[in-house]
């Protein structure tokens, strides 16, 4: 929990200010005109700063909702993407996010009405489409929503609008609010895994494998859609017998008939965010490995990713239908 | 290393005292005391011997390596006389930009805005804190190390019921009551400046295998971050100087730990 709150002045009297205030009575509150003139400042280090991130609320001003990349789908059309947050409370060595911003202290935009409204109008857009809008791009969905209640006031306005869907992408196991919500068969909450190795090895503060599976049984047990995100896949020696130990564990707990979607994908990154990246963390070894460039972007050699999405998608396919599964190559 | 700026030589006094430092006797633009890996600089009054004293500093030191504290007094409305603030935001008096300086984690010390103006100030702001070099310190300390290792620490000589005063020897005694608190921060400081210089290379290891064969400035970059990449522990770079013990191409070399490296890091 950040120890610090640094707060624009224009959100000073939100009332969703007041009450995350009031939610972290110890923390020590800084004013500030406009976040930038905090998060964006160069001379700053991202791996020093996490040592003890910040809070910084603010209000977005445009750009609530915006269109997917390519390949950012899980079966629909039209995908769009929100960040009610920049940067996550926990610290994942793959992750892009330490190649994207120069801070890593953790921006919350607390005008959830304006992202609410956005996501109202965009629906209305396209009316007699399914719309899905994919949140915990530039964050864990779910890991500050006790603080946030960020998940909490969105799920009455997915519940509201018929042609809306959603996935909450995670590694956390803050269920409990969503818990107190009906079901809703238009929202699917995607939990993130890479094997123990790999998440003993990068995935600092993340929650265990079985903690997060406890969390998925008991979303599954009241009726929630589940998704599965194995991507990033990180290469390392043992990766394929981790692999299927994995699935093994994920499998024992959960029923494959209660998963929507499935994803896979191995690492990469783009170019200046592995570059970012790498500076930041010189002897980290999964930054150290063989890799090759391709359109801008930085991944695994052609054969090792070809051998890799092979492996894991035949792994993958012995637990799940082929209908429900989702490669990402690049 | 840390590196002190301060204006006056009394606001130094208790820091050189407490670290029992040494003035160094060599002619310099600026007083500088020093004992091992802690430095003061004293710069004189004001924003433009500030800058240039903290920008004298980072050359004459080793920068890379370094944080920096400001220590000196300042004057608040209210806070009472002696009190040990921590800035939280510095800006120039009419100026808009402001600096904020990242907090330390578990810091007990109150955190407050600070003003730096041209000329010493009669009245006080609302909050804030009004000194005369915080900013120029902050603006030119945050080009030489990154914002988490650059900190300004106050303590209140004046406010509304006690006018500023220019008595040395009360000043000295304000910041020497509170040395105790300013090394604390100051360990902590140092620490992740610890932390920080980790990630660097020292100059020797690099020399060791620089001295094998020779190396143009793009291989020279490529061999630094080779090493960064194998130096898992303080002995793992003799096991790669070992490795390649005879190579003096240096294509051969950058090639061999490269492959050492990806070895190595296909181990979890
Ligand atoms: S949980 Fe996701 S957003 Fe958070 S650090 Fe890990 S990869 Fe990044």
């Amino acid at each position: 929990m950040a120890d610090t709150i640094y707060i624009e002045n224009a959100v000073r009297n939100h009332p969703r200010s007041t009450a995350i205030l009031q939610r972290m009575p110890k923390a020590r509150v800084i004013n500030i005109e406009r976040y930038g003139e905090v998060f964006n400042p160069k001379s700053q280090n991202f791996r020093l700063q996490k040592n003890n991130p910040a809070l910084i609320l603010a209000r977005k001003h445009a750009g609530y909702s915006l269109p997917a990349p390519d390949g950012y789908n899980i079966g629909g059309h039209n995908n769009y993407y929100f960040s009610h947050m920049l940067n996550c409370v926990y610290d994942c060595r793959y992750c892009f996010l330490q190649g994207m911003y120069r801070s890593a202290h953790q921006v919350l935009f607390v005008n959830y009405e304006d992202f609410i409204a956005d996501i109202e109008q965009i629906c209305q857009q396209h009316s007699d489409e399914p719309v899905w809008f994919f949140s915990g791009y530039d964050c864990d969905s779910l890991a500050y929503e006790p603080i946030t209640h960020f998940i909490d006031e969105h799920l009455p306005v997915f519940q509201r609008i018929d042609n809306a869907h959603l996935e909450i992408r995670t590694k956390s196991t803050q269920v409990r609010q969503l818990l107190q919500h009906p079901v809703n068969q238009r929202v699917v909450v995607a939990f993130s895994f890479t094997d123990e190795v790999t998440h003993r090895h990068s995935e600092h503060q993340v929650p265990s494998i079985d903690k997060r599976l406890d969390a998925m049984g008991k979303l599954a047990a009241a009726g929630w859609r589940l998704g599965l995100r194995f991507d990033p896949v990180v290469y390392h020696v043992n990766y394929q017998a981790e692999f299927e130990r994995l699935l093994m564990r994920i499998f024992q707990r959960i029923d494959a008939a209660s998963l929507h979607s499935v994803s896979l994908g191995s690492f990469r990154l783009p170019k200046q965010n592995f570059k970012t990246m790498h500076e930041l963390y010189p002897e980290e070894k999964i930054f150290n490995q063989a890799f090759s460039r391709h359109q801008g972007m930085i991944g695994y050699a052609a054969e090792r990713e070809q051998a890799m999405m092979g492996f894991c998608e035949q792994a993958l396919l012995q637990y799940i239908p082929d209908s429900i599964f989702y490669p990402c190559h690049w | 290393m840390l590196i002190c700026c301060c204006a006056l030589h009394c606001e130094a006094k208790p820091l050189i005292d407490h670290y029992r430092l040494q003035k160094l006797h060599a002619e310099h633009p600026f007083d500088v005391y020093r004992q091992q890996n802690i430095a003061v600089v004293v710069s004189g009054i004001g924003a433009l011997n500030m800058a240039a004293a903290t920008a004298w500093a980072a050359a004459f030191f080793e920068p890379a390596r370094a944080c920096w504290i400001n220590l000196g007094v300042a004057g608040h409305q209210s806070l009472a006389v002696g009190e040990l603030v921590v800035a939280s935001q510095i800006s120039q008096a009419g100026d808009n930009h402001s600096i904020y300086p990242v907090p330390l984690p578990k810091l007990r010390l109150a955190l407050k805005p600070v003003i730096s103006h041209a000329q010493p100030q009669s009245s006080y702001h609302d909050d804030a804190l009004c000194d005369m070099e915080a900013y120029a310190f902050i603006h030119s300390a945050s080009r030489f190390a990154p914002l988490e290792l650059c900190h300004s620490l106050k303590i209140i000589s004046d406010n509304a019921q006690h006018k500023p005063h220019r008595d040395k020897a009360a000043i000295s005694q304000l910041i020497h009551a509170r040395i105790d608190a300013i090394a604390g921060f100051a360990a902590q400081l140092m620490d992740l400046a610890l932390q920080h210089a980790r990630q660097k290379l020292p100059a020797e290891q690099l020399q060791r295998f620089l001295a094998l064969a020779h190396f143009t400035q793009t291989q020279q970059i490529q061999l630094k971050k080779l090493l960064l990449g194998l130096r898992q522990h303080d002995y793992s770079l003799d096991q790669s100087l070992q490795s390649i013990d005879r190579m003096v191409d240096s294509r051969q070399i950058l090639r061999q730990l490269e492959q050492q490296l990806h070895r190595q890091s296909e181990q979890l």
